[in-house]
């Protein structure tokens, strides 16, 4: 690693709420936290897991972390693991403004960027390899040095691990952070794979403090689950 | 999810195809009810059998009406009410078919309801043919009590019965046999129809003697007129004073009808008869006349026919016909005589089978005529004291239904409602199956974990 330059020092704006199609604000609210009051440490590193891909994760790791900015102009970080895709710098490149910042990490075998959307306090990272086929994450977090940087410049770093299927370095990040998440899709994740993957995590020693379910379905009409 | 609906939308579907397709392949039928009033009667009570004493024991309404219920869904009623009614007529469908699955067939046809509260048994049975339904229920009502009143009634009146129709057989075998001997031999009454014959004999016998004696007498009469008429000139002399002469002419021709007339009363009747007295004086008064009247002188020669010869003539010919009309009469009734002589000679042949078959007739019948009122009366004594006793009453007998019935609702309604259950079978079916979780309180159960938040699924944007 060279250098860390905080963010800051700039009038920042709230992104457009039209970013957000699934998450409300007091979903972020009611996330954090419980999140929060369950976490280990500070908090400040908060992992975000699925078992098999397609649940949904990085949409609610990313407006999750989009909302989050609406609470505090303080940086915040969407740390996009799910290496080489950078899903995440592709997204918001085609729908916001994104401004390459100073900070760089340097890794063997590439580097790690970050850009920040718009003017808006959050931050997402993008991995730049010089060789295919190795994954530097284990480097990045080897001796949480990297981690322990990061935790400085921002307040809050969100991490969007890749799935178990594709994956296990998600599960090993979780031992790095103050918390884990675990993302269940209604009617499609198995229940035996998800326990699966909690018993990896837990096993790893991961702060697993709960899961979100989505893509949940209402078969009762809403006014009448109002009444009910 | 596709997937999943269409798993849904079938396990929904077939279910309820196979409902519509039974709703609409069910036959329709017509109900016929009765009801049956059943009373706690002497029969439940446990006689003791050294005296008429009644014990404490006996059975409760429910197993009343239940015996009640299977003596009325007993399979060999059952058999008695198809030989009555017909299977033909009752099941025109399975005429050919066994005994058994006839009796199986109305016996899931019949319905028994009992009423344990108001110890009322209620019966309906359903045909296609409500006037079937109704007299079949009929029947079976009838049959029920007939044999219950055999199981629980007297024996006595079975025996002696089985007795009287046993004469009354013999009874009609012997009237039988007499009256086809009777049709085949022409007889109705073997007594009057000989006495009949008889005085038919005997009145014929009597005709033919008075026809025989008319003929005497007619032979008679013609041999005298034949005599007159040789002595009577065929012609007379005219005188020119006609009118007088005509006179004394006419008198004499009616003195010689009047002589005729005469003898021809005599021979029917006695001379003191009024008639003949009558013929007598007018003979004296034409005789007088003549006595009067002087000689005529004839004026002329001119003679004419004598018309006292024609008079005898014609009264020759007209007892020549009767004498030929009396014999043919007198030869017919010498037939006719011979023809019932020839009948009472075959009667009298036939007499004795006659009255051999009548006997046996009279023989058959005594004993019935001597045995039916004892039995008659015992039939009424043992009724009223059956009435007494009984404890089964028609409240209300075999209605004739009008309203044609179906299944077809409730097999639609199953239809429907099996599709409900289908379907959800089919969802939660296929949920449990792959071990998903629809709701988070599931996941929480698996995870041992706390759901942070719920996020309800949207459709995807559609791409641009």
């Amino acid at each position: 690693m060279n250098y860390l330059v905080p963010v800051g020092g700039r009038q920042t704006e709230e992104l457009d709420s039209r970013l957000v199609r699934f998450l409300k604000p007091k979903d972020a609210s009611q996330l954090i936290h419980r999140i929060q009051h369950s976490a280990r440490d500070s908090g400040k590193v908060v992992e975000f897991i699925g078992p098999h891909g397609g649940e949904g994760t990085s949409t609610i790791a990313r407006e999750f972390a989009i909302l989050m900015t609406q609470r505090s102009n303080r940086p915040i970080l969407l740390l996009d693991l799910d290496i080489p895709i950078n899903g995440h710098r592709d997204w918001f490149a085609e729908n916001t403004n994104l401004i390459s910042t100073s900070i760089k990490v340097v890794i063997p075998h590439g580097r790690l960027m970050f850009h920040r959307v718009g003017s808006s306090p959050l931050v997402i990272s993008e991995l730049v390899l010089d060789r295919r086929g190795i994954n530097p994450l284990n480097d990045l977090i080897v001796g949480r040095q990297t981690l322990d940087q990061l935790r400085d410049v921002f307040s809050l770093i969100i991490a969007d691990a890749p799935p178990l299927k594709e994956s296990f370095e998600g599960v090993a990040f979780s031992a790095h952070a103050d918390a884990t998440v675990m993302v269940i899709e209604a009617e499609k994740t198995r229940a035996p794979v998800a326990q699966d993957l909690s018993e990896r995590l837990k096993d790893m020693g991961a702060q697993l403090v709960g899961f979100v379910f989505n893509k949940r379905r209402y078969y009762v009409p809403d006014y009448l689950y109002r009444e009910l | 999810m596709i997937y999943d609906r269409i798993r849904i939308a079938l396990g929904a579907l077939i279910p309820f195809a196979i409902g519509t397709a039974a709703a609409l392949a069910a036959s329709s039928w017509y109900e016929s009810t009765a009801s049956l009033l059943v009373l706690h009667g002497s029969e439940y009570l446990a006689k003791s059998p050294v005296s008429a004493s009644v014990t404490a024991l006996g059975l409760e309404p429910k197993q009343i009406l239940s015996a009640e219920a299977e003596l009325v869904d007993n399979r060999n009623l059952l058999i008695q009410v198809i030989a009555k009614v017909g299977a033909a007529r009752l099941y025109p469908d399975m005429a050919d078919a066994e005994q058994e699955r006839l009796v199986e067939r109305l016996s899931s046809d019949l319905k028994i309801e009992p009423v344990f509260t108001a110890g009322v048994l209620r019966l309906s049975l359903r045909n296609h043919d409500p006037e079937v339904a109704a007299k079949t229920l009929d029947t079976i009502i009838d049959l029920y009590l007939e044999s219950r009143n055999a199981a629980v009634g007297d024996r006595k009146t079975a025996s002696m019965t089985q007795q009287a129709d046993q004469m009354a057989a013999k009874l009609k075998a012997a009237e039988g046999a007499l009256t086809q001997f009777s049709v085949e031999n022409g007889i109705s009454d073997m007594a009057e129809q000989r006495t009949h014959l008889l005085r038919l004999r005997s009145d014929l016998t009597v005709g033919q003697g008075t026809v025989q004696s008319n003929i005497a007498s007619r032979q008679t009469e013609l041999q005298t007129t034949l005599k007159q008429l040789k002595s009577i000139p065929l012609n007379i002399r005219q005188s020119s004073s006609s009118g007088r002469v005509r006179e004394l002419e006419n008198a004499k021709a009616s003195l010689l009808t009047l002589e005729l007339r005469r003898k021809d009363l005599v021979t029917r009747l006695s001379e003191d008869s009024e008639e003949v007295r009558n013929v007598d004086l007018q003979i004296s008064t034409v005789k007088s006349f003549l006595a009067t009247e002087p000689e005529l002188v004839h004026d002329s020669d001119r003679d004419i026919r004598n018309p006292a010869y024609d008079t005898a003539e014609k009264h020759v010919a007209s007892l020549d016909a009767e004498i030929k009309g009396l014999e043919a009469n007198a030869a017919q009734t010498a037939k006719d005589i011979a023809a019932i002589n020839a009948r009472i000679s075959a009667l009298d042949g036939l007499a004795q089978d006659y009255d051999r078959l009548s006997e046996a007739a009279h023989t058959a019948e005594e004993p019935l005529l001597a045995y039916l009122p004892k039995l008659e009366d015992l039939k009424i004594n043992e009724e009223l004291s059956r009435r007494l006793s009984s404890n089964v009453r028609v409240i209300e007998a075999a209605t004739l239904p009008t309203q044609k019935q179906s299944n077809r609702t409730v097999y639609l309604a199953l239809g429907i409602f099996a599709g409900v259950l289908g379907g959800l079978a089919a969802t939660f079916g296929r949920t449990s199956l792959r071990q998903v979780c629809v709701l988070p309180s599931e996941m929480e159960e698996w995870l041992d974990l706390n759901p942070l938040l719920v996020v309800g699924y949207r459709e995807p944007e559609p791409a641009p």
